[in-house]
């Protein structure tokens, strides 16, 4: 075949010539360069407007939960930063195909180079900053260097009003428009929205006054008013005692902790994927919200970082912390 | 023959600097062609060179490397290293030059209040959504922040139309310190109290390279070689002001008008700095004391040799910064200062006791 090859090499570079010439001259509209049916899409998200041609191809996401609703859309990820999560395996269902991701980092989003690097057609990013100048990583540039960008509706909300888990339904619609996979993102969205129900109806009457408690000593750092985590708690039938602030993460006192009463505290679970919370932390909390009925019945709930941000794992945290609410005396 | 003891040593001192300046030119241009070779992505030297060499020389060289290697040297690479020069030069010139005008080893673009106006005006920026001017509106907004700082520590530094070192120390320090109240109290009092915002805030007090493009690079190159000119112009005067301002009048230097003229050309290239590459610290204080040792406290030798010290130092730095946790990156500020503490301490034991620095001059 090679010797063939050789032997003919003068006609078929001729032949080569001759039909590139004759490829050239309706070149306009040769099937590769039309758009696939429902393209193009134009999709406006968080203030930046893009154009697909087509469903892109080279998708890498900047944390596990945005690689894992990729995933769950049956969208190919070539590549996915780790950070935002305590490790804990993804549903079964997605796990063989989300474990396959190669892993661009752990615990910081993936900058232009590295996105270069992957020849990245597609960046899910997940808040404003992962696509901010100062980081080099502008939507703009980014399109510039051909990569369309997707920031999740949650990293560009209006802080000072309160988020529903409807918000990630966004997401999924637009994701499902992008890569032409709308039937897909319909089914994960019907799922999504009976999943939540059925953790509602499980929910218990709001009697739980919850702290959301992410870290700090000299005062708390917890869930505000208006974020994610705030989200979950009213949807599992609990009110979050910081859910008259306007902020996603808030920097309460002791004191004000304290005089709220709390009946249960979460805790945010960073990297140990264990679902005992930490004892410093435990003998911390003990220490400063001694009294509180929290602290004298020992209700503790230690959830994975992940799950106090978009994914398609909410109704299953609501179902967690509705469980978690119901527990009395 | 008479005369020649008398001449040689100045011929040897003139001589050994130019050469010391020479060397140092050279070292930073491998340092600039060495720290393209450096990323997250790895691309094989002898391309990274070759695509250097084709945008200098086009034509000559086959293109036979990935393309997309081509757009991280060109497009991001390059232009980075060559921020990082023109950075790292003008904030070990603006250093050198403070430390003269307000007669103090501390003196330091951070001192003088630039970096936390930077943040402020960045900052506010944010928090008002303004974005008016595209990708350009934070750079513009911490330019004029950190202008705004440096205004207030001039206007506070007068007495009677005239301006002290002293003062220009304390009204440099106050303003600084109250610039970092405000900043604190726009990120306390901000509804975005999430980790992002403070992700962007970290960026404006500590610093970095990443911003780095072609289109940001012309403004601080052009300031910087305007600058530059204009404060050698000024290097002997600059060395009449280590004397002190009664031997500075006497040598026929007016110390206030000079001071003035100093800190305005400081204050634009502190502020245009800033506005491209956040607040990176340790340099401005470091690098004049580290080139001292190398060439002595004269102003005209002064100032060219830390240029060239201050690029090299931030070049590598940034390589550091965007290597050591590849393919996350370090705030580079952690990296000036990690690296360049130690190193300093170690200098200043090694050769304390022949330090030429103000200790001599006063």
């Amino acid at each position: 075949m090679a010797i063939g090859v050789g032997r003919w090499r003068p006609l078929v570079a001729v032949l080569g010539v001759a039909a590139l010439l004759l490829s050239c001259t309706p070149a306009s509209d040769t099937p590769e360069q039309d758009s696939p049916p429902g393209f193009p899409v134009t999709i406006e998200n968080c203030g930046f407007t893009t154009t697909y041609e087509r469903p892109p191809e080279t998708v890498v996401a900047n944390d596990r939960n945005l690689a894992l609703t990729l995933v769950a859309l049956d969208v190919d990820v070539a590549a996915a930063s780790h950070q935002h999560t305590n490790g804990e395996p993804v549903p079964e269902q997605y796990r063989e195909a989300f474990d396959a991701i190669p892993v661009v980092g752990d615990g910081d989003f993936i900058r232009k180079e590295t996105l270069l690097g992957l020849n990245t057609t597609f960046l899910y990013a997940g808040f404003g900053y992962e696509v901010s100048s100062e980081f080099g990583t502008a939507r703009q540039t980014l399109e510039e260097l051909g990569i369309h960008t997707y920031l999740q509706e949650l990293g560009c909300a209006d802080e000072s009003r309160p988020v529903t888990v409807e918000l990630f339904l966004r997401d999924l619609e637009q994701l499902g428009q992008i890569f032409g996979v709308q039937e897909r993102a319909e089914e994960l969205i019907a799922e999504f929205r009976q999943d939540m129900d059925q953790a509602r109806q499980a929910a218990a009457t709001d009697t739980s006054r919850v702290l959301a408690y992410d870290s700090g000593t000299s005062a708390p750092f917890a869930v505000g008013g208006t974020g994610w985590g705030n989200a979950l708690i009213e949807a599992a039938g609990g009110q979050n005692i910081f859910g008259d602030t306007d902020s996603h993460w808030i920097e309460g006192s002791w004191e004000t902790v304290v005089n709220e009463k709390p009946t249960h505290i979460l805790l945010m679970d960073y990297a140990a994927a264990d679902p005992e919370p930490g004892q410093a932390q435990l003998d911390l909390l003990s220490e400063r919200l001694a009294g509180t009925p929290a602290i004298e019945q020992d209700r503790f709930l230690s959830m994975g970082l992940q799950h106090f941000m978009p994914g398609i794992e909410s109704p299953e945290a609501v179902a967690r912390l509705a469980s978690f609410f119901g527990e009395s005396e | 023959m008479r005369s020649e003891p008398a001449f040689e040593p100045w011929v040897n001192r003139r001589t050994s600097f130019l050469l010391t300046l020479a060397g140092l030119a050279a070292v930073t241009v491998i340092s600039g062609i060495l720290a393209v070779g450096f990323g997250p992505v790895r691309i094989p030297p002898s391309d990274t060179l070759r695509i250097v060499l084709n945008r200098l020389l086009p034509g000559l060289i086959e293109e036979n490397w990935v393309e997309v290697h081509e757009t991280i040297v060109f497009r991001l690479r390059v232009p980075r290293v060559l921020l990082g020069v023109v950075v790292g030069a003008g904030l070990a010139l603006v250093g050198a030059v403070l430390q003269a005008l307000i007669r103090n080893p501390l003196g330091d673009p951070v001192v003088m209040g630039v970096t936390e106006g930077a943040a402020v005006g960045a900052v506010t920026t944010i928090l008002l959504g303004f974005a008016a001017f595209g990708r350009f509106t934070l750079p513009i907004a911490a330019f004029l922040g950190a202008l705004g700082a440096l205004v207030l520590v001039y206007v506070l530094a007068q007495a009677s139309g005239r301006v002290s070192a002293t003062r220009l120390l304390l009204a440099g320090v106050a303003v600084s310190y109250f610039f970092a109240a405000l900043t604190s109290f726009l990120i306390f009092q901000a509804p975005r109290s999430s980790a992002g915002f403070a992700r962007t805030v970290l960026f404006w007090i500590l610093g970095g390279l990443g911003g780095a493009e072609w289109n940001v690079l012309p403004v601080p190159f052009v300031v910087l070689l305007t600058g530059a000119a204009a404060l050698m112009l000024r290097a002997r005067g600059l060395n009449a002001l280590l004397l002190g301002d009664e031997t500075a009048t006497t040598l026929g230097v007016d110390p206030s008008r000079l001071r003035q003229q100093l800190f305005v050309l400081a204050a634009l290239l502190a502020g245009s700095l800033t506005a491209v590459a956040g607040g990176i610290g340790f340099v401005g204080l470091m690098v004049p004391h580290i080139t001292r040792l190398l060439v002595g406290s004269n102003h005209l030798r002064l100032l060219p040799a830390s240029i060239l010290v201050g690029a090299i130092f931030l070049v590598w730095a940034d390589v550091v910064a965007r290597t050591a946790f590849s393919p996350e990156e370090l705030p580079i500020g952690v990296v000036t200062a990690f690296i360049g503490a130690p190193f300093f301490i170690w200098l200043l034991r090694r050769e304390g006791s022949r330090h030429p620095a103000f200790g001599a001059v006063t």
